[in-house]
């Protein structure tokens, strides 16, 4: 059922459909149920109707929209006053909304500076799995009034509630940016230069390890690190990050500068997933350094492309048919993974694999949100 | 209850429970001594072990408890439950672990929260939530307060940087919350939802903070302005100026003239003090101090102060950082709210407060994170006044419905506790307040966890108690 408005939202909540599975930009495919063979047991509940910035004052450091607002429409209005969403959405051109990145943690490569998207939802309207339509936390920065619902809702993947709208708190964008990769690195000197950076005092805006493939001998790594700030300075700074990753590398060869549109198109890439291959899925797992290692060196997932950020979260390109093997090596290394997208591969019967978290706390959360199971629970 | 004790004293030591008068007397108010409530005894866990094990007592023979650490809160948020028992979690002080590579630390819920910058300190690393009593308030507090500080505008409130917690729920079940030692997190943030739950929801007993490196640089500037209003379009010149400092702070005059008293901070004598500070890389700093210092400019401060040493940043901050417990020389009494107005309403919220404050009768000095539009008003009374205290609530109370009329919260980082019980339903609808309630239900059904707390019911009655003995002695201060 296509909304047309939240009333109509309430009424099949309390109504006695199935299941209810809600979508809007339907970036996270892999989420979604819409191409399943079999939906007769879910009513699928389309709210791309709810869209538009309700509120934006940029002096406030907030933005309240609807929650199927495109992400991009919420970054185009703050970019004309040079602020931005910290924690860095990803799928935004693929057409991510506001509701589906808070449901699904959508965070990219630049919640390394400032934090994730739990950090940057101050305020939510939903739909209970009673029909109710509320309001939880504020549209202040600051605020500690009641439970925190709000990041309650950051991962739920619409199994608490339906999202209708969302305050964030937002930043003044960095005017400029430049970032350093480092080539041809192999995995003991990668967790060297990891380890060293989150140790020197330069604010890095991101830090990611992308898998390069090098034929038949294996893999490699090529090290990322953005920073960003006002012109002044900045060459300057970008000069004294080349030269400490210059240090630190066989050749000079293997370090390169990349700035304004280089530099842009570079974190685009990893943002939008375009390296996931489209007949694969894509699955994060949160993960430290120390983790990512330790999995590396059980080849876990040696064949796939994959992306380590220093955010603390694995992203890897992985066929439909090796979820199940995943699932079992994550659950006996205690890790959990979430997939993310879907591209043309056919439709997971999973979307959570290994260990799973919350366990009495949870179920007594969703007795008190959704007593009914109104919203279909992620498997 | 006879069962209870007995159960109790197999459990623990006797030296782990008090019962007598003289030993409870101490922990009958919190921070907040207009409200005061004997409990029926103080069991001081040795371990994680006990604490849990407590609890389960505690949840089988149906007693209410409140966890407490070193009793700092402002709302009255670890005041005694009546017929109900108070869990004192100093001992539970250990630092587990600073993992310098991992950026993290694992504390007890009684650890302090300075000891934690200062244990991190050696390995360039520090905890960044900065309540002013962070020199004794716990851990345990911040987290169930989700405790804020002058530097919350950048860096986030207790919250943002927990990673994980092991609790205690109220039933006496333990479970883990966040994504262990990982930032991120699969799965809905139910460490997000505890933090910040007053108690309610049970007991952290192990809790994962995230460390961040230690400013590079630090650059401080006071301006003096010869009005408020002066001061608080500063702010928001400097926010629209693309600058995120790491702090500003705004104190008024009443303030400024009782810390100069108190700390002798050699401020200015104006109408309005603003502090603003950047901190990170040195070269980032350098670039944005010398931005910021066009702004100011521009914005025709009186007198403008730099710091060019720790020890001058030291001597700008120990005004700001005295001033609550030197407007407590001004008056015997003092409320101090902790309301939050958008930040383009700053300057009306001043001007109604002082508009409150002269129809009222009673003086009210200004002193407040502007940054983030938190409000701190200190309400001066005298409590042996007959009505005083009555009445200074009722301005407070008008000074937070004021907040919310200006579409902002009625606390920004005390919580709710029991001070603000009554605002709650103007502040949530009533539907809104029953989806929590029916969490708390959920959660607590034997409504033991710290029960009167947060959610609206009776308020307990005022009573006149005088200052903290701490913050007679300076250790900690309202705000």
């Amino acid at each position: 059922m296509k909304i047309r408005d939240t009333k109509d939202l309430c009424e099949l909540v309390r109504g006695d459909s199935a299941p209810i599975f809600v979508h809007a930009g339907g970036t996270k495919s892999v989420l979604d149920v819409r191409d399943a063979s079999d939906v007769s047991g879910i009513e699928l509940c389309d709210i791309s109707v709810l869209t538009g910035i309700a509120e934006y004052e940029p002096s406030e450091y907030t933005m309240t929209a609807a929650a199927g607002t495109p992400i991009a429409e919420l970054q185009s209005a703050l970019r004309e006053h040079g602020q931005y969403l910290p924690f860095d959405p990803l799928l935004v051109e693929a057409g991510a909304t506001v509701g589906g990145t808070v449901a699904s943690n959508a965070a990219g490569p630049g919640r390394l500076r400032h934090g994730g998207v739990r950090d940057f939802v101050l305020g939510i309207r939903f739909v209970d799995g009673l029909g109710h339509l509320g309001t939880q936390g504020a549209k202040v920065v600051k605020n500690a009034a009641g439970f925190d619902f709000s990041k309650l809702m950051v991962g739920s993947l619409g199994s608490l509630g339906c999202l209708t709208e969302v305050t964030f708190k937002v930043f003044p964008k960095p005017p400029n940016y430049r970032t350093v990769l480092v080539h041809q690195l192999d995995l003991r000197a990668s967790e060297a230069l990891l380890h060293s950076l989150l140790r020197t005092r330069t604010e890095l805006l991101a830090v990611d390890l992308h898998s390069v493939e090098i034929g038949s001998s294996g893999r490699q790594w090529t090290l990322a690190i953005q920073i960003g700030g006002p012109d002044a300075g900045l060459d300057e700074r970008a000069a004294n990050l080349r030269s400490w990753a210059r240090a630190r590398t066989v050749s000079d060869h293997d370090v390169e500068l990349l700035a304004d549109t280089a530099d842009a198109a570079f974190w685009n890439r990893t943002r939008e997933l375009n390296w996931v291959d489209t007949r694969r899925v894509a699955l994060k797992v949160p993960m430290t350094i120390p983790r990512f290692v330790e999995l590396e060196k059980m080849s876990v997932f040696s064949e796939f492309d994959r992306v380590f950020s220093a955010t603390q979260q694995l992203l890897v390109s992985l066929p439909l048919g090796e979820t199940e093997r995943v699932d079992e090596a994550l659950m006996q290394l205690g890790l959990t993974g979430q997939l993310m997208r879907r591209g043309s591969a056919r439709k997971s019967a999973r979307v959570i694999l290994g260990q799973r978290h919350g366990g009495m706390l949870l179920d007594r959360v969703r007795q008190a949100l959704d007593p009914n199971s109104r919203f279909v629970q992620p498997c | 209850m006879d069962e209870f004790f007995a159960d109790l004293d197999r459990l623990l030591h006797p030296d782990q429970v008090k019962r007598g008068k003289e030993q409870l007397i101490a922990y009958e108010s919190d921070a907040l001594t207009a409200f005061a409530q004997r409990p029926l005894a103080v069991i001081a866990p040795r371990s994680s072990e006990d604490l849990v094990e407590v609890v389960r007592l505690c949840a089988r023979h149906g007693v209410p408890y409140v966890a407490r650490g070193s009793g700092t809160s402002l709302s009255g948020g670890s005041l005694p439950v009546a017929e109900g028992v108070v869990i004192a979690l100093n001992r539970l002080r250990r630092i587990v672990e600073i993992d310098a590579e991992r950026r993290l630390a694992v504390v007890e819920p009684g650890v302090v929260n300075q000891w934690v910058s200062d244990a991190a300190r050696d390995v360039g690393l520090y905890y960044a939530p900065d309540p002013s009593s962070q020199s004794v308030c716990t851990l345990g507090g911040n987290v169930a307060f989700n405790s804020g500080g002058a530097h919350c505008l950048k860096t986030g409130m207790t919250s943002n940087h927990v990673v994980g917690l092991k609790v205690v729920l109220p039933d006496g079940e333990t479970t883990e919350l966040g994504g262990g030692d990982s930032l991120e997190h699969v799965g809905p943030d139910l460490a997000g939802l505890f933090v910040g739950s007053e108690g309610l929801f049970g007991i952290a007993y192990e809790i994962t903070l995230r460390l961040l490196p230690l400013p590079e640089s630090t650059y401080t500037l006071l301006a003096a302005y010869d009005s408020l209003e002066s001061a608080g379009d500063a702010v928001a010149q400097v926010v629209s100026s693309g600058l995120l400092p790491a702090a500003m702070e705004i104190m008024d005059r009443l303030a400024i003239e009782a810390a100069e008293a108190a700390v002798q901070a050699g401020y200015p004598d104006q109408a309005a003090l603003l502090i603003v500070e950047l901190d990170g890389e040195a070269a980032l700093v350098d670039a944005e101090s010398e931005m910021l210092a066009q702004v100011i400019e521009r914005t025709k401060p009186v007198e403008t102060r730099l710091a060019a040493s720790p020890a001058e940043r030291a001597t700008i901050w120990k005004g700001r950082k005295g001033a609550f417990s030197a407007v407590g020389r001004l008056s015997p009494d003092y409320i101090v709210q902790d309301g939050v107005v958008p930040r383009l309403r700053l300057g009306e919220a001043l001007s109604k407060i002082e508009q409150f404050s002269k129809e009222d009768g009673l003086r009210v000095a200004n002193v407040f994170h502007a940054g983030d539009g938190n409000l701190h008003p200190l309400i001066l009374y005298d409590g042996r006044n007959e009505g005083e205290l009555e009445r200074a609530e009722a301005l407070a109370g008008r000074i937070l419905r004021l907040c919310l009329e200006l579409g902002g919260s009625i606390t920004g980082e005390h919580g709710v506790g029991v001070e603000k019980l009554a605002y709650m339903s103007e502040m949530f609808a009533a539907e809104d307040l029953a989806v929590m309630d029916r969490l708390k239900a959920a959660v607590d059904p034997g409504g033991v966890a710290n029960p009167g707390k947060m959610l609206p019911g009776e308020a307990p009655a005022l009573s006149h108690q005088g200052i903290h003995p701490l913050e007679a002695a300076g250790v900690i201060s309202r705000e």
